[in-house]
């Protein structure tokens, strides 16, 4: 267990139908835990009498009406920048400080429709113009990973309040905005899923607008398949959004057996930049060798216009920019001064007093490349070299000489520490921090960041996956079968008894006991990446986590122990009924034995009927026997000890068939003989 | 114990056992990338500065300021090299797809508290606004005074 927190999307829901835990309970759990890391900054606006109510919406549709939503009683938070009727949406600006839309974001919606309970806002880097969610009026965001009070990490950003709150196991999924890799970014970061999916695919109805051509909401979950269930509920057309792409959407599915041997792999060489550390390449290195064994095709490719990428993507950031942060004047909502002499002075003093000082530059900056002198010069050229990075796109996913998919780092290093990442500039580190991420955005084409490994100082390093548009559902297969290469997450109980089919429900209450309290001691530890024990409670944390462990082993014999004697029970009710079959076939040999010596016919037929019958059950009997046995055997468990009950009642089950068989011979002989004799009987007659 | 092992072998972290090979098709240096290296320095006169301030209506005037536009105007300058000949603009990434409209029926309405509810002042069923058409005289002669002194400094 050695990533921060808990459980999947499917683990809650078995465990809501194994009465293991409640909706209400587990937000609880969920609400309890954003205060236990308050000091992470995740949220601007914890809503907890909503995600109550959630709750209990879920509860009731879970127990009373007997039906589960994709996300029924699932934690979720969303970015400070996707609207949500009555309850604050900031951006993490002075100039949005109170304001309370009237509606939902669609993605938001359709959350609450598939049935997530909304635990709060999550806090982002003003107008989500920066990568390391340090630039909000409510203060940096700090990752978990690596946590020390006096000199902490950076979650990456801008949403990096989402990447904390899953991180930290607050929420089971969140929504965060990608417009250059603002998504993938603390994903890498924090060690998580962050999906960047096609634009167009998912609605941006509601989600405040940073650069139009550019911008789609983002998942951030702790694994590749929890993703793909947000995806697919949010993801499809909006009449509220005319830049939705208007086809139907296909639901992904994760297949565990995806077949990698007929998959393209490109490893764009132009990625790897001046500047991105030796452990990244060497992760990057090792799951290409990884994916290779796998008999995947990798390729190696060229993408020339990868390094000039970051900045057209500055370029048309600014220039969207400038444009979209002039609806803010005061007037409507948002941030109003009281300086009344001019509506221009009005705007021009809210606007400096609601703006920090990145995206009053940002305004600035876009408007002088937005000049008259200027628009051709740099807006139009860099329009024009857009064109160029998304052909490199179109080129190396040509379907007949490129490549299915690329492989590529997400960032350059792992999570910077906090001093370390303010000595540079907003620009400059924007510039850095999505230089591997943002031409996706340029093209349009979905990419994920995933978790690939621990760097040396115990941190997550993340390699990301980009595929043509709208390949969602190849992009997130080949991750799952990266995430299962890789082994970023381990297995946890819930996973083994998946992987047994067992249902927690039929175990002992002892083992019920366990399970809860392996959960529990799972979702208080967070154990490992907590670098060189510095204090008493990183000991104590490790100590949970060896308990844990400890009770994670003790528990799976126990469920190994019981699945024997279900086993067990099977195979005796089996050889009872054989036995009962057995005399049953002894009784009828009796009565055939009589109905020939009298000659009469129909009792002879009659038992042939009958032999028939119990033939019929026993061959239903015998497959039963064998699944049984299949299953049993299934569990890997060696011969010596499988017991014996079962491979006694495998032989008195062959021994039944055999009499059965000679029994069958038998009638066969008797009818002969009775229609000879009938035969004879009439040629005598004739 | 078997079972344990079976669990462990379940759990065992392939990923740091398997031989590494680093025969990989990623590449064993750093691409040289195809922006200018140029420093030259960029530097924009205090007519532009307020033209700016006019048109974006924030103030930016502060040396870090003035110094964020010029650094970021290098930056896009290391890109104006590449040649984009007969290379049509790129607006939209869904220049190929059908985009459609919504038909032009009203489905909102009865909302206006709503629309008024985040508005710092309203009076009666209207936005406030202080008085239109005067042009941002004295804060523009504000800054040209302001940049003059600093450029005696």
């Amino acid at each position: 267990m050695n990533k921060l927190s808990s459980l999947t999307i499917k683990q809650i829901h078995q465990a809501y139908r194994d009465k293991l835990l409640t909706p209400t309970s587990f937000i609880d759990q969920c609400i309890e835990k954003t205060k236990q890391t308050k000091h992470l900054n995740a949220f601007v606006t914890v809503t907890e009498e909503i995600a109550e109510n959630h709750g209990m919406e879920s509860e009731k549709r879970l127990y009373k009406d007997k039906k589960m939503k994709a996300l029924d009683g699932i934690s979720v938070g969303v970015k400070d920048n996707f609207c949500t009727k009555d309850v604050p949406t900031t951006c993490g600006s002075n100039m949005l400080r109170g304001f309370r839309p009237a509606y939902d974001a669609t993605a938001v919606a359709r959350l609450r429709g598939a049935g997530a309970c909304l635990l709060g806002k999550c806090n982002l880097d003003e107008f989500a113009m920066g990568s390391g969610t340090v630039d909000s009026i409510f203060g940096p965001t700090r990752n978990p990973w690596g946590y020390d009070e006096q000199d902490w990490r950076i979650t990456g950003g801008s949403s990096g309040g989402s990447a904390a709150a899953v991180a930290a196991g607050a929420v089971a999924a969140a929504l965060g905005s990608d417009t250059g890799g603002s998504t993938r970014n603390p994903a890498a970061y924090c060690g998580l899923v962050g999906l960047k999916p096609t634009y167009g695919l998912v609605s941006r109805y509601g989600l405040i607008p940073l650069v139009n051509s550019m911008d789609v909401p983002g998942i951030l979950t702790r694994t590749v398949e929890d993703a793909a269930i947000v995806l697919n509920c949010i993801a499809g057309p909006d009449d509220l959004d005319s830049t939705t792409i208007k086809k139907e959407f296909k639901p992904v599915s994760i297949k565990e057996d995806f077949d990698l041997s007929n998959i393209r792999i490109g490893i764009p060489k132009e990625y790897y930049c001046e500047g991105m550390s030796e452990e990244v390449v060497d992760t990057w290195r090792k799951v290409a060798d990884l994916l290779e064994n796998e008999k995947a095709q990798m390729r190696s490719v060229s993408m020339p216009h990868t390094s000039i990428s970051i900045a057209v993507y500055s370029i048309l950031n600014q220039c969207e920019v400038a444009s979209n942060m002039a609806r803010y004047d005061g007037l409507q909502y948002g941030l109003r001064t009281d300086k009344d002499y001019s509506t221009e002075e009005l705007y021009a003093s809210s606007r400096s007093q609601g703006f920090n000082n990145v995206v009053r530059s940002r305004i600035f900056t876009g408007n002088y490349f937005l000049l008259a002198r200027n628009y051709e010069k740099y807006f139009m050229k860099a329009l024009k070299l857009r064109r160029l990075v998304s052909d490199d796109f179109a080129k190396v996913f040509d379907k007949d000489t490129g490549v299915d998919i690329l492989l590529t780092p997400t960032t350059l290093s792992d999570a910077p520490l906090y001093s370390e990442f303010c000595s540079l500039h907003n620009r400059d580190q924007c510039a850095r921090q999505d230089y591997c991420t943002q031409a996706a955005n340029l093209a349009g084409a979905p990419a994920v960041a995933l978790p690939a490994a621990l760097s040396r100082r115990r941190l997550p390093l993340s390699l990301q996956l980009t595929a043509p548009p709208l390949a969602e559902d190849l992009l997130l297969n080949v991750a799952r079968q990266i995430e299962r290469l890789v082994n970023f997450p381990s297995a946890t109980a819930s996973q083994t008894l998946e992987k047994l089919n067992i249902s927690a429900s039929t175990l002992p209450s002892a083992s019920r006991g366990l399970l809860a309290r392996l959960a529990a001691a799972a979702r208080g530890a967070s154990p490992g990446p907590l670098g060189p024990p510095p204090d008493p409670a990183g000991l104590a944390l490790r100590r949970a986590a060896a308990t844990a462990q400890a009770l994670d082993d003790d528990y799976q014999i126990l469920t190994l122990q019981h699945k024997i004697k279900e086993v067990q029970l099977k195979i005796n009710r089996n050889a009872k009924f054989i036995s009962s079959l057995t005399s049953t076939l002894s009784e009828a040999r009796g009565g055939a034995g009589a109905g020939v010596a009298g000659g009469a016919g129909g009792a002879v037929e009659r038992l042939a009927a009958d032999l028939r019958a119990h033939r019929h059950k026993l061959t239903a009997y015998k497959d039963s026997a064998d699944k049984a046995k299949n299953k049993y055997s299934a569990l890997e468990v060696p011969g010596e000890l499988e017991p014996g009950v079962l491979r006694e009642g495998c032989a008195r089950a062959a021994a039944a068939a055999a009499a059965a068989a000679r029994w069958a011979r038998a009638a066969e002989d008797k009818e002969c003989t009775r229609r000879l004799r009938q035969q004879t009987l009439k040629l005598q007659l004739s | 114990m078997l079972i344990r092992h079976v669990i462990s072998h379940y759990k065992i972290n392939y990923f740091w056992r398997q031989s590494i090979r680093f025969n990989s098709k990623v590449p064993t240096t750093p691409i040289p990338t195809l922006e200018k290296q140029d420093h030259s320095k960029v530097t924009i006169d205090n007519n532009t500065i307020s033209l700016l301030e006019r048109l974006s209506l924030v103030k930016c005037d502060t040396a870090e300021g003035v110094k964020a536009l010029e650094d970021s105007i290098a930056f896009a300058n290391k890109v104006l090299h590449i040649n984009t000949d007969n290379v049509e603009p790129l607006y939209s990434v869904l220049e190929n797809e059908n985009l459609s409209l919504r038909p032009d029926i009203i489905t909102q309405g009865n909302c206006q508290k709503d629309i008024l509810k985040n508005a710092a002042v309203t009076e009666d069923d209207y936005f406030v606004a202080p008085p239109g058409n005067i042009p941002l005289h004295e804060v523009e002669l504000e800054e040209t005074e302001h940049h003059q002194q600093k450029n005696e400094n």
